[in-house]
């Protein structure tokens, strides 16, 4: 009989092997016991100060119509390829701005994956924590930036923009709500974070500071776990509400507001720009309806349309700021897209290849690591596994993917402990 | 304040754990909890906590059996009272309050739907069905039968449907989720081959269990609603990803016992034969099979199951933890105290009010969260029971508690009115700029719909907080988390900071009227934390109110949200 | 059902076409999907544009037709197809990207087409050995279609830059007019067959009517029922993806899909909405008895009064006809292949149909019942 797995069997074969008697098979029950948690953290001294741009392209990014193009051939669809900032490099002509660019980047044309259930949000996933989701759930990878490289107790580790009607998800895990993504709904403030009428700045001050008290009294001679996330959680709070303006990119000179464009896109990757200046440690900005089984190139042409610009102009900025030294920026999608083009003019889901670009701090760039073949049905030179990527994306920025994160007294590896980092994109 | 002194447990019952579990049936279970807890506490020279006084006793089990903290009024003539027999009292009243009824049918909702969307089986219809089952105390047997018995079409079980057609009828789904909740296995792993990492659970377990429900699919009725349907299923081929070409067969199969299924003749296998127009039905139904036969004294999983969820319920941890791993690589912590609670409760015909009852009687569950003096804590794991386990409010108990401690039912009721209002005033300004529109332009307000209305929105408000403190969607909840989203939403969202501010004769309304800033202490420790206030505490607030005097309310009304946000409110302690 | 069956859904008119007949007769293989097909008025040649770089042109007479069955009593639900077509196909290399947009002129000699990057070539002797008169860069971004005027002095195109231009035909890149105001990608456009008027017609459903001389704007017509705006991803969905006029020019059809807010993966339901030209008014939004979660590509106007329409999505392909009064189309016919397709044009013995499938195939259809069988092809019914 055919069903239809809910849970992947290499990936147990891998676990398996591995890992008996380790932690990690059993890191979602440990989510779910939720024992105290003292993660013990492979900090080294270079990774302070580093920070992460992470731009999220939701849905599954062609690769066909950005970094890997195929024209001309039965897969290719039917735009063009472009010359690059690299010699030798071309991308589609969907991407002209982020082209003059590509120095600046290093492509990875052979970014693989096994199928895992759950769709986009298993792959997401699989992508942003470098584990089969099944094995999880695992800390997203903002929530890790936020844990091990945050050194900024006044400002949230991980803020992520996203388009409106974007609820907060627990992307944390066992690194607990305290490093869960800050979300900026449709670029907007963190919801309630004006005050109410009735507490002027002064009385906020006093409500904050009873309350401090009533759980300094509570918490004497209990356990202290939950009270200390929960102190935590209102330290975090009453500093955010004063430091609001962080969240207002008209504060950006008008401009730079024409700059990076009046759409979504343009103001979130402006928004990106201010939050990175004033020192939050990772951003992430997603850009959605990538998602394109019908008419795959109409949509590639207006969602790249929105991004290829700001982007571009995010990244020479803060290449002519100085920032790109000390920040990493990832420019991921949960899959690529089949070479077949579908009857409805759209590509699928495709985890056999698909394409990942990389930037700034730790990262060798200028080039192309992997190819594809003549049309993209299949990796033709160094197979690079998400698994992989995610140890590249720890050590760029001089963190340890194979130190651990201590859960309940447990040892869970901070990356896939079968896979390692990428040597050829690290400097 | 008083100093608690470790209560080191000297072995008053016999130290052996073997001479504890000599049948005594005549031993009301909640001794026999008490004695196994302590005997463990013995054996590994724990000390545990003291009892916990009257007032942390009482705001628990408020909250545990009804899903609120107590009202003001009703914690301080409990407080006052001496009569001896209070605490047992007062657990015979709540579990027999309605809000008994309404809080299970809120927490038996969560824990079999996982706050999935609904859409098939409204919540409402589907919670007043709990409601009634929980305050009529229905056999947790008869409940679950009920349950896994569901087809949808019998109007008055109509809602037990639910737990099926809210899942679409999804085999896999089903089959991990009927492991996970009913017999405490998480099954998924061995959905492809024999589980990787836990050797009891095997394979054909999974392709067992699924046989139940293999023939079941919904079936859109003529009148639109969907409704379950099953074709025959005898048995189910499966193959290991390891094996491929090894095809093995089961038959309906709960863990380890096959069951038979009776032989029917070619063609006479139907009431109604599979078409597309009319919704099959075997004579045999496999969906029916299994409602007899999980939750029954045959398989003895579903009582241990059950019994180890109520216990975790209460005591904020289970047994076996994490719950759905019941296995021998993952020991019970209490194995004897599991079978004596799965045996009570079976042989109890899974009275779930006598069993709480007996649970909250038992001195391990009225311990102190008060860590002994001069015993770190770390000794003292979770899974001890030797200090109360806190937990974290629910959100639905959250929403409740806000409400009860600052007396704001009349300013949630004008929220409700004004949002209401505001969105009858839009209706009209949309309705007059479309002339053409063929509604009339004044409805009458009709009073039931009013009443739909109000539910809806404090629905809706309720919603408010599951989304901020619940978990996602088809996740069961978490244990305790503290986020900066959830300390925005309670400093300063709309709902909440609403309550705060006097108003409508809510708690700082009343606390404002009044003189004597000792009074106001009382009453406020009183109506938040359905506690009196120590002498420091008083001092504070007099204090604070002295340095607020320019504006009273507002100073009011601070202390009053410094406890509503304070991790004495947040947690059940 | 029983009672319909009483009633036929359609009379043939004497010596016309039977479209409840309709059967596939032939199928000219390439391994691209195609995207256009146009007859050639003369019936000898049918052009089409692929999903590559080339303008493609099949000889008719060449190509096999299928053979009835030799046993009609045992006739397969789809006839056979030959295993050994012979191969007519020139391929005539001059684009550089996909070409959409193919329309020929009345003197049959030339043709204009243009491709996704923008390019517009005007093709002479393309019953011989076609070669480009001229060819030139009309649209930043890809032309969706061209349209040759009556006369043949003007081609018109549209494309993604949202201008939709009118140019000579004698001379490379000579604007007769532009017409700008569509605010987002124009997918069609047709001449009026006075001439005079020209037709533009974008993803937001809205048709403007231009005047061809003046290149003026006289009115627009609400086609607004084939775009979606889908609130919860933000895009705009759908659009007019076929239009033409009738012989007479008194009415007007655009094809497309309409639906609620499905998002960006699915399809809304096939639609054909029937305009009355000198009102500009819906006269009707022509469907299927069903919900058809698809779109439709191509439409035509049968001289007889019927219109066809194909269209499909990935969980299958159709053929529809409508009469222009009933909403319902009284016949549909579904492919073997599950995939839509993208156009559809009348050849000029008015019987035959060919339509530009997305699995890289132009099938013929014959829209008569086959000779010496009693009862009429077999259709699906749903």
């Amino acid at each position: 009989m055919k069903y239809d797995p809910a849970c992947n069997s290499n990936a147990h074969l891998v676990s398996r092997r591995s890992m008996l008697g380790n932690m990690v098979a059993g890191a979602a029950g440990v989510g779910a016991l939720g024992q105290l948690i003292h993660p013990l953290v492979a900090r080294e001294i270079e990774a302070k100060n580093k920070q992460v741009l992470i731009f999220l392209l939701n849905g599954g990014l062609s690769q066909f119509e950005s970094f890997d193009p195929k024209p001309n051939t039965d897969t290719g669809g039917p735009f063009r390829s472009i010359p690059t900032a690299v010699p030798g490099t071309h991308f589609c002509e969907l991407m002209p701005y982020t082209a003059q660019i590509a120095d600046k980047l290093a492509v990875v044309r052979s970014v693989y994956a096994e199928r895992v259930p759950g769709s986009h949000g298993g792959a997401r996933e699989y992508v942003v924590t470098g584990r089969p989701p099944q094995q999880g759930p695992y800390p997203w990878i903002g929530p890790v930036y936020s844990r091990l490289l945050a050194a900024n107790e006044d400002l949230p580790g991980n803020i992520h923009i996203t388009p409106s009607r974007w609820g907060p998800r627990q992307d944390a895990a066992f690194l607990g709500p305290r490093h869960a993504s800050l979300v900026l709904s449709g670029g907007k403030p963190p919801l309630n974070v004006d005050r109410p009428d009735l507490f002027n700045e002064e009385l906020d001050d006093t409500r904050y500071r009873l309350r401090q008290l009533a759980d300094q009294r509570f918490s004497q001679r209990r356990r202290t776990a939950y009270t200390e996330a929960y102190q935590s959680s209102y330290d975090q709070a009453a500093q955010l509400i004063r430091q609001k303006e962080l969240f207002d990119v008209t504060k950006e000179s008008e401009k730079d507001q024409l700059r990076y464009g009046s759409h979504d896109m343009g103001r979130h990757c402006l928004l990106a720009r201010r939050l990175l200046q004033k020192g939050v440690t990772c951003v992430k900005v997603t850009h959605n309806n990538y998602d394109s089984h019908m008419e795959n190139f109409n949509f590639h042409l207006e969602q790249l349309g929105e991004f290829d610009q700001p982007f571009a102009t995010l990244m020479q900025d803060l290449k002519e700021s100085g920032q790109l030294d000390h920040t990493l920026v990832m420019l991921v999608t949960e899959f690529g897209r089949t070479p077949v083009i579908q009857p409805d003019n759209g590509r699928d889901h495709y985890q056999d290849s698909w394409s990942v670009v990389l930037g700034g701090c730790g990262i060798q760039t200028g080039g192309v690591l992997g190819a594809t073949n003549d049309n993209g049905t299949e990796i033709a030179n160094r197979p690079v596994h998400v698994g992989e990527m995610f140890h590249t994306y720890m050590q760029a920025v001089g963190l340890d993917p194979t130190a651990t994160h201590l859960v309940g007294g447990n040892n869970v590896p901070i990356g896939a402990p079968e896979r390692s980092a990428v040597k050829e994109l690290l400097i | 304040m008083t100093r608690s002194r470790a209560f080191l447990i000297v072995a008053i019952v016999v130290a052996s754990t073997q001479s504890v579990s000599v049948r005594a049936d005549d031993v009301p279970l909640n001794q026999l909890i008490d004695r196994h807890i302590n005997a463990t506490l013995a054996e590994q020279k724990l000390s545990a906590a003291e009892p916990a006084a009257d007032a942390e006793f009482m705001r628990r089990v408020y909250l545990d059996l009804t899903g609120t903290i107590p009202g003001a009024k009703t914690a301080r003539a409990f407080l006052k009272d001496s009569d001896t027999k209070k605490r047992t009292k007062l657990i015979v009243r709540l579990l027999a309050s309605k809000d008994y009824a309404t809080h299970m049918a809120t927490e038996f909702d969560v824990l079999l739907m996982e706050r999935r969307p609904d859409k098939y089986v409204t919540t409402p219809e589907w919670r007043t069905f709990l409601a009634e089952s929980f305050g009529a105390n229905k056999p947790l047997n008869v409940l679950v039968a009920e349950i896994l018995g569901a087809d949808g079409v019998d109007e008055k079980l109509r809602p037990a449907a639910k737990f099926y057609l809210d899942r679409a009828v999804a085999k896999d789904l089903l089959v991990r989720d009927i492991g996970r909740l009913f017999l405490g296995v998480d099954l998924q792993c061995a959905q492809c081959h024999d589980h990787p990492e836990i050797d009891d659970y095997l394979h054909q377990y999974y392709h067992g269990l699924s046989v139940f429900v293999a023939g079941s699919k919904t079936f859109k009725q003529p009148d639109g609603k969907f409704v379950l349907q099953e074709v025959v299923m005898r048995e189910v081929e499966f193959a290991s990803v390891f094996e491929p070409d090894k095809t093995n067969k089961t038959g309906p199969r709960l863990l380890n016992v096959l069951m038979e299924v009776p032989e029917v003749k070619e063609g006479e296998e139907y009431v109604e034969k599979p078409s597309r127009t009319v919704r099959s039905v075997p004579k045999f139904s496999l969906r029916k099979l299994l409602s007899e036969r999980l939750p029954s004294k045959e398989t003895p999983e579903f009582a241990r199951a059950m019994a180890n969820r109520l216990w975790a319920m209460l005591m904020g941890r289970g047994i076996v933890h994490p719950l759905d791993m019941h296995h021998s690589d993952n020991p019970p912590s209490h194995p004897e105290l599991l079978n004596d609670l799965a045996t009570r409760l079976s042989s109890s015909k899974y009275d779930v009010k006598a069993f709480l009852r007996e649970l909250t009687l038992s001195a391990s569950y009225q311990r102190s969260s008060f860590i002994p003096d001069g015993i770190d804590p770390e000794t003292l794991p979770a899974s001890s029971f030797a200090v109360a386990n806190m937990k974290g409010l629910s959100p639905e108990q959250l929403f409740e508690s806000l409400l009860v401690a600052t007396q704001a039912s009349a300013v949630l009721e004008h929220q409700i009115d004004e949002a209401l209002s505001e969105e009858a005033t839009e209706g009209a300004a949309k309705a007059a700029e479309k002339p053409d529109s063929k509604k009339p332009a004044a409805e009458e307000p009709d009073a039931e719909k009013i009443v739909e209305a109000r539910r809806a929105k404090r629905a809706a408000r309720v919603a408010e907080f599951v989304t901020m403190f619940g978990s996602v969607p088809g996740q069961p909840e978490g244990n305790f988390a503290a986020s900066l989203p959830q300390a925005l939403f309670l400093a300063n969202s709309e709902t909440v900071s609403g309550w705060v501010p006097a108003k409508l004769s809510n708690l700082t309304e009343q606390l404002t009227g009044l003189d004597d800033s000792t009074k106001i202490a009382d009453e406020l420790y009183l109506s938040v934390l359905s506690r009196m206030p120590d002498e420091a505490e008083r001092t504070l607030v007099k204090e604070h109110l002295e340095a607020g005097k320019a504006d009273r309310p507002k100073a009011v009304a601070a202390v009053v949200w410094s406890l509503l946000a304070s991790a004495e409110f947040r947690l059940n302690h | 059902m029983a009672a319909e069956e009483i009633e036929p859904k359609y009379v043939p008119k004497p010596d016309g076409a039977d479209p409840v007949a309709t059967r596939l007769v032939a199928e000219l293989k390439h391994d691209r999907g195609i995207l256009a097909c146009k007859y050639d008025p003369a019936n000898q040649f049918l052009f089409a544009g692929a999903r590559d770089y080339f303008v493609h042109r099949w000889d008719l007479g060449k190509e096999p037709v299928l053979e009835p069955p030799a046993d009609p009593k045992k006739k397969p639900r789809y006839p056979p197809v030959p295993t050994a077509p012979a191969d007519s196909r020139l391929e005539m290399a001059e684009h550089q990207s996909w070409v959409g947009g193919v329309s020929l002129f009345s003197d049959g000699d030339r043709m204009a087409t243009g491709d996704f990057v923008g390019q517009l070539i005007v093709w002479i002797d393309r019953a011989g050995t076609p070669k480009p008169l001229f060819s030139f860069e009309a649209h930043k971004g890809s032309i969706r279609k061209v349209a040759v005027s009556p006369d043949g002095k003007l081609v018109a195109s549209v494309g993604n830059d949202g201008a939709v231009r009118v140019w000579q035909t004698d001379a490379a890149g000579k604007l007769h007019q532009e017409m700008l105001g569509h605010d987002c990608h124009v997918y069609h456009v047709a001449f009026h067959p006075d001439g005079k008027s020209l037709v533009s017609a974008d993803l937001k459903g809205v048709v403007k009517h231009w005047d061809v001389e003046s290149g003026k704007l006289v009115r627009e017509i609400d086609a607004s029922l084939l775009h979606t705006y889908s609130v919860k991803y933000e895009v705009d969905v759908g659009g007019i993806r076929g239009m033409t006029f009738n012989a007479d020019g008194s009415l007007l059809a655009c094809a497309g899909a309409t639906g609620e807010d499905k998002g960006i993966a699915h399809s809304g339901d096939a639609r054909v909405l029937l305009f009355d030209w000198e009102s500009g008014g819906l006269l009707k939004a022509l469907r299927h008895e069903k919900k058809e979660v698809c779109t439709a590509w191509g439409v035509q106007f049968h001289p007889d009064g019927f219109i066809i329409a194909s269209g499909g999505s990935r969980t299958g392909g159709f053929l529809w006809f409508w009469k222009p009064e009933e909403e319902v189309a009284f016949h549909r016919l579904k492919f073997r292949q599950r995939a839509p397709g993208f156009d559809v044009d009348l050849a000029p013995d008015r019987k035959t149909l060919a339509v530009a499938d997305h699995d890289g195939t132009v099938r013929l259809y014959e829209m008569a019942a086959e000779e010496n069988v009693e009862t009429p092809e077999e259709s699906v019914k749903t």
